[in-house]
């Protein structure tokens, strides 16, 4: 294996990496004022740095987890205030206080995170915001410790005293932040953060807490601007005033995070950099200060009004490219062991009842899910499919009646902690994730990365393109196989799968059908399979249960179910009723 | 205590004129309008300038309320023409980049001097009991009540309020049926941005500077969120409940140094996360299936 497939998804990377240490390497250690870094320029290359860092927090906050926060400067004031304390009531080193900053902004992380729980999009847009005024007005009355008096307390380590070795630390700050978050945000962790933008219930379906996922967000964009707080103190040197964190600033900061599309590195470095250089120019040439503020104005609503990716989605390496590998090999065929139905079931619902205020959405329904077997739901449109997975996964939680499996009784657990003890499902509409791959996305259904082989064997069997093909570049209906493919990659005991072939080709349905029928075998697992494709259905089940306003109407196998009178005259409506000549009211009764 | 409480009316007033327009620009246009203050602020500056000039208050005034409503109306046209299929997030995202450029406009051309603003209804002022009560008073805080229940009246019992109402609801389903959406979207801006222009010019003398008038958008968004981005009933009773808090807080400390005052701009992010918890107790997902 040569360095380039062990670096995996992060060779790409590197290019923009090394660039970027290579020319603020260059800009450092150039003699006197050649460097682009010369004395004059050293202090806007700092704030540069510092700014990324900011941006960086905002911007994967909005560009990864889709949470619009205003408060992103108020946690970097937060950590600043501590810094600034600690410069001058205790001397403990540079780095101990940058630490000791960002650990104290994580508290805050936490209770803005907590709040995100419930309060998401817009309204946590409100909350930050009035959060963001609320700190500037303690900062009012609570001064920043230090910037009454006029000394000068050496902030910056022992080495890093100048404003160009002081720019190099920041810098490098600045890049490792970056490239930890790049590698943390390829983790299941980081993966769930654009989980939970793209869908909430997908996320808990995948077995991950929608909760927990938003307050690690928040913690991680917390820590990131606690370490910019703490070299914020030795960028100033000691004096900094609450005027610095305007609720103002963090607005500028977010309209900039999404000018540029600041959740990776290079983005937050470009952002960094108009943050810092467009005002100095301003500055220097006598223009107004606030030309700055009206531009990123201007050019957030720009960014959005383009879909929002900002300008660094235009970069090359951020561009979704291709995979070069093979396309995964079929694995052997596996003889689908066909059960015979009635066997012991693995999942027991009993007598589930589902109200939506006066209508009764499901009524006393019962389904068993034998082992090992391939169980289909049938049913016309608004019968009460989808609020049987929905109740059953644990997405509508006031229902009456029992969810058992394998003995263990279901009721009390979140949709997540179902997801988690073998009860997995698809949705309707598609939810596979445009940004991710194709094995990220799998992964993410997963609590440890599946092994290399066995990934491979799971694509090959649902023929799905290589695991580093972008999922953007992939068509809707082998998006939809990915899904199924991803709700298996766990083991689950019994897999839900909502509508699977809706949108899918005739042979891709067929094929899918086939695959369907393998599951059991290949996968240990059964399967409950809703479906408006009757063949599909007739083909695959070895049991159907039918519903219709909320009732099971029949119940049997596929021949049994479809030669009953009742359930044509549940799809079709009543002039069957003359057309078979039964005696349908007689049937019923 | 309670001529503190009363004072507070006039701060309460505006907050709750400023949330019941931020609600009907949610009810209506379907954007929570963080710029909503920040237009109005550079109509209140431009007004400034005209009086320095000699102008008549009242002819300034009206200046300023034709020039609010007419940046607003261009906001709303540019919304409806861009964002119309936008989500509500991104819309009022677009907001918060309008905000910034009026800030930094407003902040260019003034350069946030020392303003003369015309103190209102000054010659107005009557005591009841021991409590004073200024024309400022008065008018802002009948001001939010009489404009929210003309509001409310032209919403739910007139032909237009049905199709705003449809027009926030389903757009293009309203735009099908021949309702020109574009066109009611930029008149909503407009009566806002004529509104928000209204209580600024009002509260100006007591504010001062740029941000202090344009983050008044945070308080009138806690009135709002307390009316639960709906009822405007309930978001002018929440405006005056936070300027009467407000007014009153520093009392708080005089007896035993409890520190409370200190907080007091904490106030508005402790009512707001209230609000939005208990109105949002329900709510599990953010989507339907």
């Amino acid at each position: 294996m040569n360095l380039a497939e062990r670096l995996g998804d992060h060779r790409r990377l590197m290019v923009p990496t090394i660039l970027l240490v290579v020319v603020a390497l260059l800009g450092v250690l150039a003699p006197g004022n050649v460097g682009f870094i010369g004395s004059t320029w050293a202090a806007v290359a700092i704030t540069a740095a510092v700014q990324g860092l900011i941006a960086l927090s905002a911007g994967m906050l909005f560009g990864r987890a889709g949470l619009l926060s205003l408060c992103a400067v108020s946690f970097v004031g937060i950590s600043a205030w501590v810094n600034a304390w600690l410069v001058v009531h205790a001397s403990l080193p540079f780095f101990v206080n940058v630490l000791i900053g960002a650990i104290a902004v994580i508290p805050f992380g936490i209770l803005v995170g907590g709040l995100a729980v419930r309060l998401r999009g817009v309204n946590l847009a409100i909350v930050t915001l009035t959060f963001a005024a609320a700190v500037v007005g303690v900062f009012g009355s609570h001064k920043f410790p230090g910037s009454q008096d006029d000394k000068n307390r050496g902030a910056r380590p022992i080495g890093f005293q100048s404003d160009r070795m002081y720019f190099l630390l920041c810098f490098m700050v600045l890049v490792a932040c970056g490239l930890a978050l790049e590698w943390y945000g390829r983790r299941r962790n980081g993966l769930a953060w654009r989980a939970v933008r793209s869908s909430e219930r997908a996320t808990a379906g995948a077995g991950l807490s929608v909760p927990m996922v938003k307050v690690n967000a928040f913690v991680v964009s917390a820590v990131l601007a606690g370490i910019a707080g703490g070299l914020f103190m030795g960028q100033y040197k000691g004096s900094i005033s609450e005027a610095t964190f305007l609720p103002v600033a963090s607005m500028v900061l977010v309209a900039s995070a999404v000018m540029v599309g600041a959740q990776s590195l290079s983005g937050a470095v470009l952002a960094g950099l108009l943050a810092s250089v467009i005002p100095e120019i301003f500055d220097r040439n006598g223009w107004a200060t606030e030309y700055p503020q009206i531009l990123f104005g201007l050019g957030a609503i720009q960014a959005l009004s383009q879909g929002g990716g900002g300008i660094s989605a235009g970069f090359p390496w951020r561009r979704p490219q291709h995979s070069t590998r093979p396309t995964p090999e079929p694995p052997p065929e596996v003889a689908a062991t066909a059960i015979a139905a009635g066997g012991a079931a693995i999942l027991d619902i009993r007598n589930l009842t589902v109200r939506y205020g006066a209508l009764t959405a499901l009524s006393e329904v019962n389904v068993k899910v034998p082992a090992q077997t391939v169980v289909g739901v049938i049913g016309p449109n608004g019968a009460g499919k989808s609020t049987l997975v929905d109740a059953v996964c644990g997405f509508v939680t006031n229902y009456n009646g029992d969810v058992v499996l394998n003995g263990r009784p279901f009721d009390a657990m979140s949709a997540t902690n179902r997801a988690r003890a073998g009860l997995r499902r698809t949705f309707q509409q598609g939810r596979a994730i445009p940004e991710l791959t194709v094995g990220q996305y799998i992964n993410l259904s997963v609590a440890k990365p599946l092994p290399a082989d066995e990934l491979e064997q799971l694509l090959g069997f649902f023929q799905l393109p290589p695991a580093d093909e972008p999922i953007s570049l992939i068509d809707v209906g082998t998006r939809r196989i990915l899904e199924v493919a991803a709700s298996l990659a766990s083991r689950p005991q019994v897999v839900f799968l909502d509508e699977p072939a809706a949108g899918l080709g005739a042979e891709q349905s067929a094929l899918l059908g086939q695959h369907i029928k393998e599951i059991p075998a290949r996968f240990g697992c059964s399967v409950l399979l809703i479906e408006h494709n009757v063949e599909l259905v007739a083909e695959v089940c070895s049991e159907i249960t039918v519903i219709d306003f909320g009732v099971v109407i029949a119940h049997g196998t596929p021949n049994e179910v479809l030669s009953n009178p009742i359930v044509a005259r549940a799809y079709l409506g009543e002039e069957i009723e003359h057309e078979v000549g039964v005696d349908v009211e007689g049937a019923l009764q | 205590m309670l001529d503190l409480a009363v004072a507070g009316l006039a701060g309460g007033g505006v907050y709750a004129l400023i949330g019941v327009c931020l609600v009907l620009s949610f009810r209506v246009g379907a954007v929570i309008n963080f710029s909503q203050t920040f237009s109005a602020v550079l109509a209140v500056y431009v007004m400034s300038e005209f009086i320095a000039h000699g102008w008549n208050q009242w002819l300034a005034i009206v200046a300023a309320l034709v020039m609010g409503g007419f940046i607003s109306a261009v906001q709303g046209w540019v919304m409806s023409r861009l964002f119309s299929n936008a989500s509500v997030l991104v819309r009022s995202t677009v907001t918060i980049g309008m905000a910034l450029s009026f800030f930094g406009i407003t902040t260019r051309i003034f350069h946030d001097t020392q303003r003369l603003f015309p103190r209102l209804f000054s010659s107005v002022k009557f005591k009841i009991g021991t409590v004073t009560v200024t024309g400022a008073t008065i008018a802002s805080f009948l001001g939010a009540i009489v404009i929210a229940l003309v509001v409310w009246l032209v919403l739910g019992r007139t032909r237009v309020g049905v199709i705003l109402r449809a027009v926030s609801g389903r757009p293009v389903t309203a735009e099908l049926m021949g309702v020109r959406t574009s066109r009611y979207v930029v008149f909503v801006w407009t009566l806002t941005g004529v509104l928000t222009t209204a209580a600024i010019v009002i509260t100006a003398p007591s504010r001062r500077s740029i941000p202090n008038m344009a983050f008044l958008i945070v308080p009138g968004l806690a009135a709002a969120i307390i009316g639960s981005m709906r009822s405007f009933l309930l978001t002018v009773v929440g405006g005056i409940a936070i300027g009467m808090i407000e007014s009153v807080a520093p009392m708080w400390d005089r007896g035993e140094k409890l520190g409370i005052g200190d907080y007091r701009p904490a106030l508005s992010f402790v009512m707001v996360t209230l609000a939005l918890l208990w109105s949002q107790r329900k709510e599990t997902w953010n989507e339907s299936r």
